[in-house]
């Protein structure tokens, strides 16, 4: 999240994809940085065991959430 | 994002109801603390020549600082005494340094503890703990200096749990991690001789630590055998990884260990060597990847590293190795890295001075 809204910051798009466990995480660091609204992407955890197939099925999901916010400025 | 302003907190006269504050401000690790009244504030102040709102450190995702105040008021909560500061702010001037990722270590799913590792004078002068029961409890230095590093990173950098600290189970050193190097019977240099510190400095060492392994072994008699289980214990599946290592080697073992002549460098070529597991191995457990294999094997890799294993860390520099605890007992321990690779790399700086400083 911090990374994410650092490129807003400097101008630069950014979506910040997390996992459901991590959703308290990424809103505590949004509100920390001043931007609670911030959106972002959430996908189901884990990441780091699925196969290959798994993933881009995961990626889709993704995909499908971080469009608009990435085209609603 | 400024540090946070002190104010003072105004509680009936009473310290039982005192400390029952403290926990509503949700200020405590769950035990009570000492509710930290002003006397006691300005006496830990004392031993810090530096104005109160000097910045130690700053957190890099936060943006939140601690100054030297605020490390006091967090010190008397935990339980030192005055004298022990000046190990608690150069434990987190070392924790810093950027290499050390103190948000990412602290913040992760890995669980990890600070472990603080002190060597030199300081430890007789405050009266730490280097011998039986090292890792306690018992010893009110090493019990509140490590309790004061988890207060700060509670209450002034607010690594909640559940919230900012994401640890998936967390472990027992996340209350307090804070031992010392024994000097008595030490056949080898001291940690803070090998950082080469001037002479009566002393030193703490701060590393991301993943949990504790005990490695008992009673039957072995030569430095192979000792170190052998030692090197398993490191390289075991849930552990190995390209992070660093803390091995604390008991006294008994490091008779075993230097009786025949061994340094500590050829200690550390040996485990570096040993804590190794094959590539297959490490594919049939799910753990193998070509780009830590690659970084291990790259040109200029240890000639200790073999063609067809993954070993633990990238050389035998990665490995520290001190000598603590008791004069019974083959019970040395090995303390695994959060890091799997070199996201957080040990660091250390003098207690109570500045060397090289601006």
């Amino acid at each position: 999240m911090h990374d994410g809204i650092s490129f807003e910051q400097l101008g630069k798009r950014a979506v910040v994809v997390c996992t459901e466990p991590f959703e308290v995480t990424v809103k505590n660091i949004a509100r920390m940085l001043g931007l609670p609204d911030y959106p972002f992407v959430m996908v189901e955890h884990p990441i780091g065991s699925r196969t290959m197939p798994e993933i881009e099925a995961l990626a889709e999901i993704a995909y499908d959430q971080a469009l608009p916010i990435l085209m609603e400025g | 994002m400024a540090s946070q302003q002190a104010r003072i907190h105004e509680v009936e006269d009473d310290p039982l109801a005192a400390i029952d504050y403290c926990y509503e401000q949700g200020w405590t690790d769950g035990l009570p603390v000492v509710p930290p009244d002003v006397a006691r504030v300005e006496a830990m102040l004392l031993f810090e020549g530096r104005p109160p709102e000097t910045v130690l450190a700053a957190h890099p995702a936060t943006g939140f600082e601690c100054t030297v105040h605020a490390a006091a008021v967090n010190a008397v909560m935990a339980g030192c005494k005055p004298e022990y500061f000046p190990v608690v702010v150069a434990a987190f001037e070392a924790m810093n340094e950027p290499d050390f990722n103190f948000h990412g270590s602290t913040a992760s799913t890995g669980g990890s503890a600070p472990l603080l590792v002190v060597s030199g004078p300081v430890i007789d002068d405050i009266g730490m703990n280097a011998d039986v029961n090292l890792f306690g409890p018992g010893n009110r230095a090493n019990a509140t200096i490590g309790r004061a590093v988890r207060l700060i990173l509670m209450n002034v950098f607010r690594m909640i749990p559940g919230v900012s600290d994401k640890s998936t189970q967390g472990n027992p050193g996340k209350f307090s991690f804070c031992i010392a190097e024994r000097a008595r019977g030490n056949p080898w240099p001291l940690l803070v001789e090998e950082l080469d510190y001037p002479m009566g400095v002393s030193s703490v060492t701060v590393f991301a630590g993943g949990g504790f392994c005990n490695v008992e072994n009673h039957g072995g008699n030569t430095p192979e055998m000792v170190l052998g289980s030692i090197a398993d214990a490191m390289a075991n599946y849930g552990c190995i990884t390209l992070g660093q290592s803390v091995v604390v080697l008991s006294p008994e073992h490091v008779r075993v260990v230097a009786s025949t002549g061994w340094s500590k460098q050829q200690v550390r070529e040996f485990l570096f060597n040993r804590a190794a597991r094959t590539v297959e191995g490490m594919r049939s457990v799910g753990k193998y990847r070509q780009r830590e294999f690659d970084k291990q094997h790259a040109d200029g890799a240890s000639p200790l590293v073999e063609a067809d294993k993954m070993h633990r860390g990238l050389s035998p520099d990665d490995i520290l190795v001190v000598m603590g605890g008791g004069d019974a007992g083959g019970h040395s321990c090995f303390i695994p890295s959060w890091s799997r690779g070199r996201s957080s790399i040990m660091q250390s700086k003098p207690i109570g001075v500045c060397i090289d400083c601006d």
